[in-house]
């Protein structure tokens, strides 16, 4: 008994949480194994799956609706008896959740590769599959990345009759689920898709507004509008992408509106509005941005300096020259580097600038004057 | 000093630490769950192709220092200039290389000298000039030659001449996923409220990689040993533990090898810190530190996915040198920025993270260092708890691997990156071993670090960098820089880890081999020459099972000692290995001789007796002579030669050397520690027989220096005695003063005399009436027919260390005997109190009484005579040597010696003799042997034995014979003494001390059943009592007799452990009676008609035979009172008092 009541009271706890910890540790051993072999079993599934739907897939890909000569016909775009012919084997796999996951990424991969009618060839698989629905199913759940999913597919798939789900989600406190909903939404409304900018509460992070940009590339040049509103946007982040906008399609238009911007209360937004004027050349922004310069910050500075280098004329050698003993270093390289930009003026007043041959000046002078060769 | 209070607070701090590490590797295991999951699930929506592409993604400049890269530099800069990103300068910065790394840069990218204005944003080393080249393809490239300046320095270049926004920081020789800068930079753009000022991604082994073209084509785990190892390692760091500190938002490092940067943050902070060797890590934390005291929201962001793939050490040296590195940058760092530990101005970090690392990252290696050398200290000073320690060291071992296999786990459900069945068994595999091999060099080079930081200590700050080399990241990527040349360990390839596991595994076989040969051997002989009756296959799979058993506990403490040899000589691992194997067969095969010389199992009872007294015992059994010695010495060799011959032949996989240890510490911690013998067969003997002699006498040893150093309350007792002061005399209780001996002697007259006859080794199996071996003491006998007779008496030990504290004082064993407690603790007994009384004490005995310390008791009682061998005159003839040694003089000649003496006792004082014999004592050589050997034949012929029963006998023809020597010197001294006028007035007292216990015994009771008998011409009649008594019993009883009858003077309180003898004629009892076996082991208690031995319980009958029992309601309750008696006997240390100083000055005079 007493053995017992010392082994309880000082060496049992050990070994009963190492006992506890080595059943643990068979147990996870068994696990990984177990886990592995089925991952293998899985891929060689998968493999076997992944065959038969990209035999599909490039059926798809490369059918051809037969004309009927009938116009009326085209125009209705019956599609019922010339669709893709999914085989008997397809239609019993897709009992299968996981295969219907597997031909569903299938297509998506398919997709972002092709174009045109085989594009639309694969979308018109994918809801013949029925896989809109699944997508549906996965809108449904209350779990966020379903839901994002779902949202990125729909987009992607552009399955039209869904397009009226993603209002919805434009402005939905999850910032995946928001983000997808807006991309999808551009893919259905080109620019147009843009008005979710007049209402969204939320910012646009750097990463969203690359994407938005991405998707519009792909549409036509559009002179779409609204841009002005979202310049004088309360969201800052929409103001950016703004400027943004401005800049990438050079809306000259929207020049007084981004002048406005300058005077901005976050540095961020003024950023962007100068960096814009590099865009949309015009005389008139220099002295404003001449005028700016004292007031900003040292990275505006920089940009301002930057903008100069493409717009500033030999009026503003003497503004620049000034810059020349500023305690920025790099101040002075920009101030240097627009100097060069004004042309010989500048470059006269550089060389004859006292403390030219001094450090830093002479090893700046000598990087700007490298650039220019 | 409290040294308990010192063991008691140590062992605190380690467990409380323990706890709070596992706490937080457990949180961090879990936490890190939910993060990685929701990291992956986003980052399936994220096309990062578009952020490569986009003219809207932000500029960024990688820079690449690099010292000394001649080698692969092309080839990594080739690498570099393909990353697919929009927005991208490349720099390198090449600090001050020795080799010709510019000259290969300068012709392979065409690369002319620019002007080029270095705004020194960053105070750095100078910069020699700054490169570009002439082909716009590489117009991206800038190469940057500077002074050598340190890994910092380099960076801080960098920094000073990017362009761009973000910075990302790389070690030229690490080679990059396809994507890796994009999920590096992605962080930057995806959060609006927090700035992101640092990100970094995890870090992979590539070690044994396919790599073609500076990419990584295919991944496998690295073959060599080491690295796999650090694989495991980086799996763990990044996959956990990074990804719980990204969540919690505590991270306080971001590799070295890879990292991007808000330089703007960088700059306002001051860039890298050169002054030290963790500037990776102290870089960050001045960052957070800056943001936390600008008030700043931000964020360091950590990316899961494996990015960076870069070469780990794979040797010992490299790896040392790194880990010292790592410790010394993490001390730095915690010592710069103490300000924010356990500061709430700094959040997360200062509460959290800072703690954290001091704790668990910087103290770590040093408290378990410092755990070892607590251990060992423990060890010296035989304060270690062994079942403690291995059940602490198996505990942190399953926990460090089940963190290891969930790290793998973790890996497997989301890269998966190691999907070939056989990297995955090597890499759980290595899970198992990691703790063994690289964790010891890890921990050491931590203290090493430690103590080379502290040296330094004075020049902190101002660490000279030499550059840094190649192969040198970690999970924690500290440095690269070797500021302090670091000593240069053995190095130890991989091979020889893989080399070493086989060495052992075979030699662990081969040691498995030789347990089993002796095994049969035993066993042979014991069928052949002992008489033992049945078969081979009746003995030897029991046998082997505990060989098997044994062979397994004993691997551990092989392997642990042979793996710690090996780092530092590999060879000298072997040697270490073959010498323990030889030295434990050689313990086996001398246990093997002990248990068939003497029938008993060797155990604990060893450490009991000084050195002395084991050589004394050890030469009179007549071992110690040069031929054993040449036997020793060419069974070692033997044995040596086997385990060469047979390593060298038998390969096991070195895998077998990670299986192995597992076993042991499974077959130790299964409960086998503490395993009992089997009782499957009918005689004890043949149960001790199949017993790994070697596993009974270490477990025993093991309990022996637990149960040492245990320690508790005494505990109630439930006894009938009625304690005064339990707290500071536990065993002083009111005297029961049950006299049962009156009613049998006439009464009158003077007090009488008392004669006490301690016979050595007489037994109730050979003496008297119900003997079942047949009684060999006639005369014996024949007194006990005419006194007092028990004959269910038991003694208080198996030898004869306990008899006089027991028949004399009634007294507690303490650790090791009552007599083996020095300085004696102060009592009283039958000796003190008699003389007390008046009466004259004399001890008489053919030996050295200094044998088992019994002068010095005796003395302590202030005994007025000692008479032993060396106050024999010439004249009498010791007992017959045995290679020179003999115990000292016979029972006859002892007698003979006293009835000679004429002053022994002045004829007015009563008085008290005590006699112990050693006639009857192993070698059993007596004088005259013929005539006893004559007389034992004549016995067996009296007795009525068969044939076969007197071939038994003859086996013991020496035992049996030293008996009726003991007997017939016995009835001379007693004949004799009725010549003798006070004859009449005296009360003689025979008992054994023990039974023998080299003739087989039948029970485990035997060995304590004795004869115990009270002849007088006082007695009124013979009496013959069933019921059980001790040797406890008899100084209670005789001293409530003489204070009843005669009017002597004892004290109210005693410290008695018995109760009085028992006279109820019908075999009943109800009392506890503690037994201590060898001086060690306290493991045998009686109570009620049971017998506890260790854990087994036994039913006793009235003729003392006794059957095994399941009764576990009555094992429980005698296991209570037996925890209560040694908690109670543990008290009896050194110097204690058993009974109050005045009342032991009352009785001895204040004598010590």
């Amino acid at each position: 008994m007493e053995l017992i009541s010392d082994f309880s009271s000082e060496a049992t706890w050990p070994v009963i949480m190492a006992s506890i910890f080595s059943v643990l540790i068979i147990g996870l051993v068994v696990y990984i194994v177990i886990y592995q072999h089925f991952i293998r079993l899985r891929n060689a599934r998968l493999a076997r799956w992944d065959s038969i739907a990209e035999s599909l897939i490039m059926e798809a890909i490369f059918f051809e609706k037969k004309s009927t000569k009938d116009p009326m016909l085209d125009a209705l775009d019956i599609l019922e008896h010339e669709e893709v012919r999914v085989p008997k084997r397809v239609d019993n796999l897709m009992k299968d959740r996981a295969f219907r996951r597997r031909i569903m990424d299938k297509i998506v991969a398919a997709k972002r590769n092709v174009s045109g009618t085989a594009s639309e060839n694969l979308s018109s698989l994918f809801r013949k599959l029925g896989l809109d629905l699944d997508i549906l199913n996965m809108l449904s759940t209350s779990v966020w990345y379903k839901q994002a999913t779902a949202l990125e597919l729909i987009g992607f798939m552009k399955l039209a009759s869904h397009q009226h789900l993603m209002g919805q989600y434009v402005d939905d406190q999850s910032g995946l689920i928001r983000m997808e909903a807006q991309n999808a939404i551009l893919r259905f409304s080109g620019f147009e898709g843009l008005h979710f900018l007049t209402r969204t509460r939320y910012s646009l992070s750097e990463w969203q507004q690359i994407k938005l940009l991405d998707e519009l590339s792909h549409l036509p040049h559009e002179d779409f509008k609204g841009i002005n509103d979202w310049l004088v946007s309360e969201n800052d982040t929409v103001v950016i992408l703004a400027l943004k906008l401005t800049r990438i399609y050079h809306r000259f238009e929207l020049f007084q509106e981004v002048l406005k911007c300058l005077d901005h209360t976050n540095p961020e937004v003024r950023f962007h509005a100068i960096s814009v004027l590099k865009a949309l050349p015009n005389p008139d922004a220099v002295p404003v941005l001449v005028q700016l310069f004292p007031r900003e910050t040292v990275s505006n500075q920089i940009e301002i300096l930057k903008v100069l280098q493409d717009i500033a004329s030999d009026t503003e050698i003497g503004f620049l020259s000034e810059l020349l003993y500023d305690l920025e270093f790099d101040i002075r390289k920009e101030a240097t580097r627009a100097l060069f930009k004004t042309g010989p003026a500048g470059k006269e007043v550089l060389s004859q600038y006292e403390g030219a041959d001094a450090y830093p000046l002479n090893r700046i002078i000598a990087h700007v004057r490298e650039e220019d060769r | 000093m409290n040294w308990e209070l010192i063991q008691t607070i140590a062992s605190a701090i380690f467990l409380i630490y323990a706890f709070f590490l596992v706490s937080g590797y457990l949180f961090i295991g879990l936490y890190s769950i939910g993060g990685l999951k929701k990291y992956l699930l986003k980052n399936s929506f994220t096309n990062y192709r578009l952020l490569a592409s986009s003219p809207e993604a932000p500029p960024i400049s990688i820079i690449a220092p690099a010292y000394n890269e001649a080698a692969n530099i092309i080839e990594n800069a080739r690498s570099l200039l393909s990353i697919f990103y929009n927005n991208l300068e490349v720099i390198i910065v090449n600090d001050g290389s020795r080799d010709n790394s510019m000259e290969l840069l300068t012709d392979a990218y065409d690369l002319y000298k620019a002007d080029f204005f270095v705004n020194e944003q960053i105070k750095t080393k100078e910069v020699r000039g700054v490169y570009k080249s002439r082909n716009p393809i590489y117009s991206k490239l800038i190469v940057v030659d500077k002074v050598n300046g340190g890994k910092a320095d380099a960076l801080n270049v960098g920094i000073n001449i990017s362009a761009h926004k973000y910075i990302v920081c790389i070690d030229v020789d690490c080679i990059l996923e396809q994507d890796s800068i994009l999920k590096l930079v992605k962080p930057f753009l995806e959060t609006r409220d927090k700035r992101v000022i640092a990100t970094g991604g995890v870090v992979r082994i590539v070690n044994g990689c396919e790599v073609a073209d500076g990419r990584l084509v295919k991944v496998r785990l690295p073959d060599q040993m080491l690295p796999r190892m650090q694989t495991l390692e980086y799996i763990r760091a990044f996959l956990l533990g990074r990804m719980a500190w990204s969540r919690l938002g505590g991270l306080m490092l971001i590799s070295g090898a890879f990292g991007a940067f808000d330089k703007e943050i960088v700059i306002k902070c001051g860039g890298y810190d050169h002054g030290t060797v963790g500037e990776d890590m102290e870089l960050l934390v001045r960052m957070r530190r800056y943001m936390e005291e600008q008030r700043l929201p931000y964020r360091v962001a950590f990316i899961p996915d494996p990015l960076c793939w870069t070469e780990a050490p794979v040797t010992e040296e490299i790896l040392s040198r790194q880990r010292n590195r790592w410790t010394r940058g993490t001390i730095e760092t915690l010592y710069k920025h103490r300000i924010m530990f356990l500061n709430p101005r700094y959040g997360v970090i200062g509460l959290l993270s800072f703690p954290y690392w001091f704790f668990f990252e910087m103290m770590a290696p040093l408290v378990e260092f410092g755990g070892l050398v607590y251990f060992i200290v423990c060890l010296i000073f035989g304060w270690a708890d062994y079942t403690y320690f291995l059940s602490l060291l198996l505990f942190v071992y399953t926990f460090g691997v089940l963190y290891s296999l969930f790290a793998i786990m973790m890996e497997v459900k989301s890269y998966n990156q190691y999907t070939s069945r056989k990297d995955m068994y090597r890499l759980m595999g290595t899970a198992f071993i990691e703790p063994f091999i690289s964790h010891p060099i890890g921990v050491w080079a931590a203290i090493r670090g430690t103590i080379d930081l502290l040296r330094k200590k004075n020049s902190w700050g101002e660490m000279t960098r030499a550059g840094f080399t190649k192969k040198e990241t970690g999970p924690d990527g500290v440095v690269k820089a070797p500021a302090v040349p670091a000593p240069a360990p053995t190095v130890i390839k991989d091979a020889e880890i893989e080399e070493a596991g086989k060495v052992f595994s075979s030699i662990a076989l081969i040691w498995l081999f030789i347990l089993f040969i002796l095994s049969v051997f035993e066993t042979t002989y014991y069928l052949t020459f002992v008489n033992v009756k049945g078969h081979w296959l009746k003995y030897l799979p029991y046998s082997f099972v505990n060989d098997l058993v044994f062979w397994a506990k004993s691997l551990i403490f092989l392997f642990v000692p042979f793996i710690l040899i090996r780092f530092v000589w590999f060879r000298g691992a072997r040697i270490f290995l073959t010498g323990a194997v030889a030295l434990l067969s050689l313990l086996q095969a001398s246990l093997l001789v002990y248990y068939n010389e003497t029938g008993i199992l060797l155990g604990s009872d060893v450490f009991g007796y000084s050195q002395a007294e084991i050589k004394q015992t050890l030469g009179s059994s007549g071992v110690l002579n040069w031929p054993v010695a040449a036997g020793v010495l060419a069974f070692i060799t033997l044995i040596v030669l086997i385990v060469n011959y047979g390593s060298h032949r038998i390969r096991l996989p070195g895998i077998a050397a990670v299986i192995l240890p597992i076993i042991s510490l499974w077959t130790i911690f299964s409960g086998v520690i503490t395993g009992s013998p089997v009782t499957r067969f009918e005689t004890d003997f043949e149960n001790s027989m199949v017993l790994n002699k070697s596993d009974h006498f270490l477990n025993s040893g093991f309990h022996y220096f637990r149960v040492a150093n245990d320690s508790g309350p005494a505990g109630a007792d439930t006894g009938p005695f009625e304690y005064v002061d339990p707290g500071q005399y536990p065993f002083l209780h009111k005297d029961l003063d049950r006299d049962v001996l009156s009613p049998y002697f006439e009464t009158g007259g003077s007090p009488p005399n008392i004669v006490i006859l301690l016979l050595e080794g007489l037994g109730s199996a050979y003496s008297n009436d119900g003997a079942y071996l047949g009684s060999f003491t006639p005369y014996i006998d024949s007194l006990s027919k005419q006194g007092l007779y028990w004959e269910n008496f038991l003694s208080q030990g198996g030898r004869t260390f306990a008899v006089l504290p027991s028949v004399l004082g009634s007294l507690p064993f303490g650790a090791n005997g009552f007599m083996e407690v020095e300085p004696l603790p102060q009592h009283l007994s039958l000796l003190s109190l008699l003389k007390y009384n008046g009466y004259q004490t004399s001890f008489f005995y053919g030996g050295n009484a200094s044998f088992d310390k019994m002068q010095a008791y005796l003395e302590s009682q202030g005994i007025d005579l000692i008479v032993q061998e060396e106050d024999f005159p010439k004249g009498y003839q010791k007992l017959p040597p045995v290679n020179g040694f003999t115990w000292g003089y016979g029972d006859k000649e002892l007698f003979r010696y006293h009835n000679s003496m004429k002053n022994v006792q002045d004829g007015q004082r009563p008085y008290l003799k005590i006699f112990l014999t050693i006639s009857t004592h192993n070698p059993f050589k007596v004088n005259d042997p013929e005539r006893y050997s004559e007389l034992f034949e004549k016995r067996l012929e009296q007795l009525g034995f068969d044939e076969q029963q007197k071939a038994e006998r003859r086996q013991f023809k020496d035992h049996y014979s030293s008996i009726l020597f003991m007997d017939d010197a016995v009835r001379e001294f007693i004949e004799q003494y009725r010549e003798r006028p006070d004859f009449e007035n005296t009360i003689f007292i025979l008992t054994g001390d023990h039974r023998m216990p080299e003739i087989p015994m039948n029970t485990k009771i035997d060995r304590f059943h004795v004869p115990m008998m009270i002849y007088s011409p006082m007695l009124k009649r013979a009496e013959r009592f069933s019921s059980i008594s001790s040797h406890n019993d008899i100084t209670p009883s005789l001293l409530s007799y003489l204070k009843n009858s005669y009017s002597l003077v004892v004290p109210e309180l005693n410290t008695w452990l018995g109760e009085g003898l028992d006279t109820l004629q019908g075999f009943d009892q109800k009392r506890f009676i503690p037994i201590m076996q060898s001086k060690t082991e306290i493991r045998d208690f009686a109570m009620g008609n049971y017998h506890l031995n260790g854990n087994e319980l036994f039913r006793i009958d009235a003729g003392m035979e006794e059957e095994k029992e399941e009764n576990e309601q009555v094992r429980a309750r005698i296991m209570a009172k037996a925890a209560i008696f040694r908690r109670r006997n543990r008290l009896l240390k050194p110097g204690a008092k058993l009974v109050p100083d005045s009342m032991y000055i009352k009785y001895t005079g204040g004598r010590q």
